[in-house]
Formats: structure tokens, C-alpha cells, sequence
């Protein structure tokens, strides 16, 4: 006890933290045999190097930082300040519904159109029926023409010449998903030549040979010069915008470079048809032609439609049914490739002021098109046939189970 | 747990003091996740191990879309069929409203010699019929005519307007006044006729009608204003047949 009693009183006088418990140290060291001076001289340099520890000179306290002054003013609050800057505020998001977030945003949302009116199964049984309740009757072509006949005749609407147009009801998918075709315009010439009551159309020629331009000018353009129109576009006397068409001849190709870019997109390309050698069936056909111009809708963008004039009620029928056939082919030609669907869905049958519209049988006029009507019924047998071959599987699994 | 409590409150009190559990009969086809081994013939049956008791749902047999069932009318039903025909319709629709007010009863066989056979005498032409009746018999419709050039009514003046309006007529079925009505007239301008219908060539109905004069020129069209008013007849034969037929009143129209 006695020793142990010393041991506790050098270690006070070393300053030796109160802490440390020297019973075991001391009864360990004696049984190890040290003697006590050895043991002091350990503990004195432990405790040495206990405080060099504390005051960060030795190389193992890097890590560890102490400072005995005290910080900056203002340092700290500025740290704070930048952290508080730096933090993001969560902002909770309410829930808005579908239809107000659309109203919004100024978005029409419309039910989709159906053009086929499949749900409605019924056909008419008696012979006095409303329209609403069943499938909308499909008019021949020749009905069709009559019955707006009817209506323009002299004791109703008083306009039998005016003008017979269609609805051409499309399937703007492409092959590839979620991709849409874009707006085509286009010019026809009928068959049966329809004269419009507006203005005639402005074209401008661009061509070298006298003849041709001569011929041109009879033909019913506008304008048709070579090097000097080119210089007046150039200085800005005339501007492409006043006209509505634009026909050249190849050889002026490599001087019509040079206004590429006041044409803009009535640059003459061959494939829209207004680049050739034959200048006078070309300034013809945009003439006398009739130029129309697909729409799309906003929301709906796998449909889109033209209208396109056919001709005039006073017109014979089967001229009428000439011209819808020439419309209906042409339009089919803008028909994306790769795509297995038929590209025609609807025609429409309408003349203004009447808005009555007739549904005809389009499939008659074109190629490789069938009666949407009995390909589903076909349809549906063939689902029928599946289901009851499906029974049929069914049965054989069950039995199967059974078996085992 | 709901049913059987329903069932032992509305059971007599004697019998209230047993319990009665309804039985549900319900079928659910399973499907043994994992095959089991047959067992030799005349050996020892195999033990089953705990994963030969995992099953996979293939149907239950409760969910399974119900077909249309068979009844046959006791009497007329509209759009539908005629007393004592025998017709096939969704089991929820045929349970509600035709069997629970007694339009119709089961095609058992017991019932189909009881009554199976349709009436000799039709209350109507088909079964639309009375429903087209009930909607031209309130409707007004207007027949526009020409301002300028001289008329007379036919009857396919009023097919064109019966078709712009969506019902579609044959011209035979058309009756037109005996008194032919001429025109242009801007007396006769908002006033109203009658012409009859003859659906199926049974059922005459007379439809109310109204003459409208149209013109190509924009200044010089009418104001339809409230064209839904009644006003005074064009021929004064008539007045009696107009005042008695009924009016359209938008609190009664279903259609």
C-alpha cells in the first residue's frame, strides 16, 4: 500500500489526469519486475507525450485540428449565410388535374374522332328512321351527287352550279412509332377542266428559248422571261410571294442558283413537279390545275385531311366520277412508304352552302383497298374462330392437370 | 361473415338460436407451381414437400363473363320486341328491368308452350316504331324554300328537309295537305303546316312543319328569331289538327 500510496502522490506531481486508474498499471509492473524508477521514468514520458499530442506538434496529429485562438469574427455567420444560399428549397407540388392543367395551357382536349362508327351495329329495319341511331349509310357516288342536287335546285337553295368538293379522310402514321407525316400540298389537273370564279393563277416561267416563253404566255401565265427577270427579282422589282407558282426550264437551273434564296421554298425541284423541259403542259397544269393542301390535327396527329374540289353539280355525273377517281390516286401517291395500312379512311362528299355530307364507297375508285365494313366482319369471325380454338387449348390443358 | 348475419336476423327465433351458414359455391382452377413425382405402382406413396402446396391462380370461375340469357316478353317493349317474343339480352339489363316488373319471364320450356308464340295482332309495325312516332310527333321541322323563284311543295321538298335534319323519309311515305301551298309568299313566312307519315305503311303520324324563305344574298335572309314558338297556321283546315298535337318539352325529351 505504501508504495502505491508514493506512486499516486509522484503522479500528482507530474499533473497526471485523475483518470487513469494506477492500481493495475503499478501491480502489473511490479509483477513484470521493473523497478520503480524505470516505471516512472515511462509513465513521465507517456505523459510527455500525451500533451505534445494535445498541442498538435507531433507528425501523427495532422489529422486533428486545435486552435488556442479564437475565430474570425463574422466567419462563422457567413459560413452559415452560404450554406443557407446554397440549400435548395423544396417546393411541394400539388396535384392539378389533367383537364384544368390542359385548359391552362390554352389545350382544347376533344374526344377522338371515330370515322368508323363500329359500335352502332344495327342496320335501319324500318323505312322511316333517324340517322343517329344507326350506321351511317354509305351513298353511291351517283346518290350522292344527286341528292345535293336536290338541295341546290332552283326552288331551294338556287345554286346549281355550284361547286361539288370532297373530304379526303387520312392516316398520317408513319412506319416508324410516334412519328407523323407532315403537311403535303399539291396540284392536280382534271380530267373535266373546273373553272373557279376567283382570279386566275399567277405563274412565273423561267425560260431560255423565245418559243417557249411565247407558248407559255398563250398558255395562260403571267410572266415568263430568263437573265432579265432574274436581275428584277434581284434589285427587288418584282418578288416571288406576288405569284403563286414558280416553272423553269432545266437550263436555267445554274442561273437560278443566284436567287436561291429569295425564292425560298418556291425554288423549282423536280419532284414537286415545277422543273422540266416541256414548258407548256407544265405552265398548263399549274393554271388550269387545282392546288390543295392537307391539314392536321393539333392533338390528334395521326389524322389529317384534304379538301379538294371535283367540279361543278351542273357538270355530267360520270365526268364528276372521272375527276374523284384522278383526286383520289393522286392524293394516294403522297401515301409514306413502308406502311401496310390503307392511307384513304373516309371520303366526304359536301357543297357549300349546304352542310350536308355524304359518306361514299372510296374503295371502288383506288387499288388494293377493300370495304372497311366486311373486312370487319371478317375480322370478327376470325376472333371468333380464335376464341373457340383458345376453348379448345383450354380444355386440352385441363384435361392435361387432370391426367396428372 | 355479412350474409350469415343477415340470414340468422331475418330467420324466426326459434330456428335463430342454431347457426346456418349459406353455402358460397365458388370454384378456383389452380395450377401446382412445382410437379410432384409419382410414386411406383404398388410401392409406397410419396411424401409431398412443403412447396408441392404452392399453387398459381389460372381463373376464378366467379369472375367469368356471364352470356346473355333468354327471356320472353309478356308484353310490347320499346326497342325491343313485341308481346311473346322470345329475345336474348344482358343478364343485368333483363334481370332489372324486364323480369323484376313482369315484362318478362324465363324461356323455360314450360313457358315457351305456354306462351311462346308471337301475338297475331302487332301493337306496332316494329319494334322502333313507337319510339319514332313519340320523337316526330313533338318535333318541328323547317322546310326552307326559295325567295326568289316560284314554287309549289312536293313531297321530296320534304324528304331534302327531313333529311337535313337527320330523319330519313321515303317519298311514299309523305302526305303532303290536300291544298297545295305556293310560294314565294312572305305571308307564309314562320307559319305552320301539317304533313303525315306513314311508317311501315301502318302508323301515320302528323309531323308539324314550318316554311322558311331562303335567299343566296346574305342582307336579304330572315332572322329565324324563336322559331320554337307556336304560330298561326297556313291553312285554316288545319288549325284544329295543330292545336291538338303535342309540343317538344325539353324536361320530357329522353332521346
Amino acid at each position: 500500500m505504501a508504495t502505491l500510496l508514493r506512486i499516486s502522490r509522484i503522479f500528482q506531481q507530474l499533473q497526471v489526469p485523475t483518470q487513469w486508474n494506477i492500481l493495475p498499471f503499478s501491480c502489473y509492473f511490479h509483477s513484470q519486475g521493473v523497478t520503480f524508477s524505470e516505471l516512472m521514468y515511462r509513465k513521465s514520458m507517456q505523459c510527455i507525450s500525451l500533451s505534445c499530442i494535445d498541442k498538435g506538434l507531433l507528425p501523427g496529429s495532422q489529422n486533428q485540428q486545435v486552435r488556442y485562438y479564437a475565430a474570425r469574427r463574422g466567419k462563422r455567420e457567413k459560413m452559415k449565410a452560404t450554406k443557407k444560399s446554397q440549400k435548395k428549397e423544396v417546393v411541394k407540388k400539388e396535384f392539378v388535374p389533367y383537364h384544368i392543367k390542359m385548359a391552362m395551357k390554352n389545350i382544347v382536349i376533344k374526344p377522338r374522332r371515330e370515322n368508323v362508327d363500329h359500335w352502332l351495329k344495327t342496320p335501319p329495319i324500318d323505312d322511316v328512321w333517324r340517322a343517329k341511331f344507326y350506321k351511317k349509310k354509305i351513298y353511291s357516288v351517283m346518290e350522292a351527287i344527286e341528292m345535293h342536287r336536290e338541295t341546290h335546285h332552283p326552288t331551294i337553295l338556287n345554286e346549281p352550279e355550284a361547286i361539288l368538293s370532297s373530304t379526303i379522310e387520312l392516316d398520317m402514321r408513319m412506319p416508324k412509332k410516334n412519328r407523323y407525316l407532315d403537311n403535303f400540298t399539291g396540284t392536280i389537273k382534271l380530267p373535266y377542266e373546273l373553272k373557279m370564279d376567283n382570279n386566275k393563277k399567277k405563274v412565273l416561267v423561267f425560260c431560255k428559248d423565245s418559243e417557249d416563253q411565247t407558248g407559255a404566255l398563250k398558255a395562260g401565265a403571267f410572266m415568263a422571261g430568263s437573265s432579265g427577270v432574274i436581275k428584277q427579282i434581284q434589285t427587288g422589282e418584282l418578288t416571288v410571294q406576288d405569284f403563286d407558282h414558280v416553272v423553269a426550264h432545266i437550263d436555267m437551273l445554274a442561273e437560278l442558283g443566284t436567287i436561291r434564296g429569295l425564292l425560298k421554298k418556291s425554288f423549282p425541284n423536280r419532284n414537286k413537279g415545277n422543273l422540266g423541259t416541256d414548258i407548256v403542259p407544265l405552265v398548263e397544269l399549274f393554271v388550269q390545275g387545282v392546288d390543295y393542301k392537307s391539314n392536321k390535327d393539333e392533338h390528334e396527329l395521326d389524322f389529317g385531311w384534304v379538301d379538294v374540289p371535283i367540279g361543278r353539280l351542273n357538270m355530267e355525273t360520270n365526268e364528276l366520277q372521272q375527276n374523284l377517281f384522278t383526286v383520289l390516286n393522286q392524293v394516294e401517291t403522297h401515301k409514306p412508304k413502308g406502311v401496310a395500312a390503307p392511307f384513304i379512311t373516309r371520303v366526304l362528299l359536301f357543297s357549300e352552302p349546304s352542310q350536308e355530307k355524304f359518306v361514299i364507297p372510296h374503295w371502288e375508285y383506288l387499288e388494293g383497298y377493300k370495304d372497311p365494313n366486311t373486312l370487319k366482319s371478317e375480322e370478327v369471325t376470325l376472333e371468333q374462330q380464335t376464341e373457340e380454338d383458345d376453348d379448345t387449348d383450354t380444355d386440352e390443358v385441363e384435361h392435361t392437370r387432370v391426367a396428372s | 361473415m355479412l350474409r350469415t348475419f343477415v340470414n340468422t336476423c331475418m330467420l324466426p327465433s326459434k330456428i335463430r338460436s342454431c347457426p346456418i351458414y349459406q353455402q358460397i359455391r365458388n370454384t378456383f382452377v389452380l395450377n401446382r407451381r412445382y410437379p410432384i413425382i409419382f410414386s411406383k405402382k404398388g410401392g409406397r406413396p410419396k411424401r409431398f414437400k412443403q412447396k408441392h402446396y404452392v399453387y398459381d391462380l389460372v381463373e376464378n370461375t366467379e369472375c367469368r363473363k356471364q352470356g346473355n340469357i333468354k327471356l320472353i316478353l309478356t308484353q310490347f317493349v320499346e326497342g325491343l320486341g313485341d308481346r311473346g317474343e322470345v329475345v336474348s339480352v344482358k343478364p343485368l339489363y333483363g334481370r332489372q328491368q324486364l323480369l323484376l316488373p313482369g315484362l318478362a319471364v324465363y324461356a323455360s320450356p314450360e313457358n315457351l308452350e305456354f306462351g311462346g308464340k308471337k301475338s297475331e295482332k302487332p301493337t306496332y309495325s316494329s319494334h322502333f316504331a313507337s319510339k319514332t312516332i313519340g320523337y316526330l310527333s313533338t318535333r318541328l321541322v323547317s322546310v326552307s324554300m326559295n325567295r326568289e323563284n316560284p314554287w309549289t311543295l312536293e313531297p321530296w321538298h320534304i324528304r331534302v328537309a327531313f333529311r337535313k335534319v337527320g330523319i330519313i323519309v321515303p317519298e311514299e311515305a309523305i302526305e303532303l295537305p290536300i291544298q297545295p301551298i305556293s310560294g314565294p309568299d312572305m305571308d307564309k313566312e314562320d307559319k305552320e303546316f301539317a304533313v303525315f307519315i306513314t311508317i311501315n305503311k301502318t302508323e301515320r303520324v302528323p309531323v308539324r312543319c314550318k316554311i322558311h324563305h331562303w335567299s343566296p344574298n346574305y342582307l336579304e335572309r330572315n332572322d329565324v328569331g324563336e322559331y320554337w314558338k307556336p304560330s298561326e297556321p297556313i291553312l285554316p283546315e288545319q288549325a284544329t289538327l295543330l292545336s291538338e298535337m303535342p309540343r317538344f318539352d325539353k324536361s320530357k325529351d329522353s332521346t
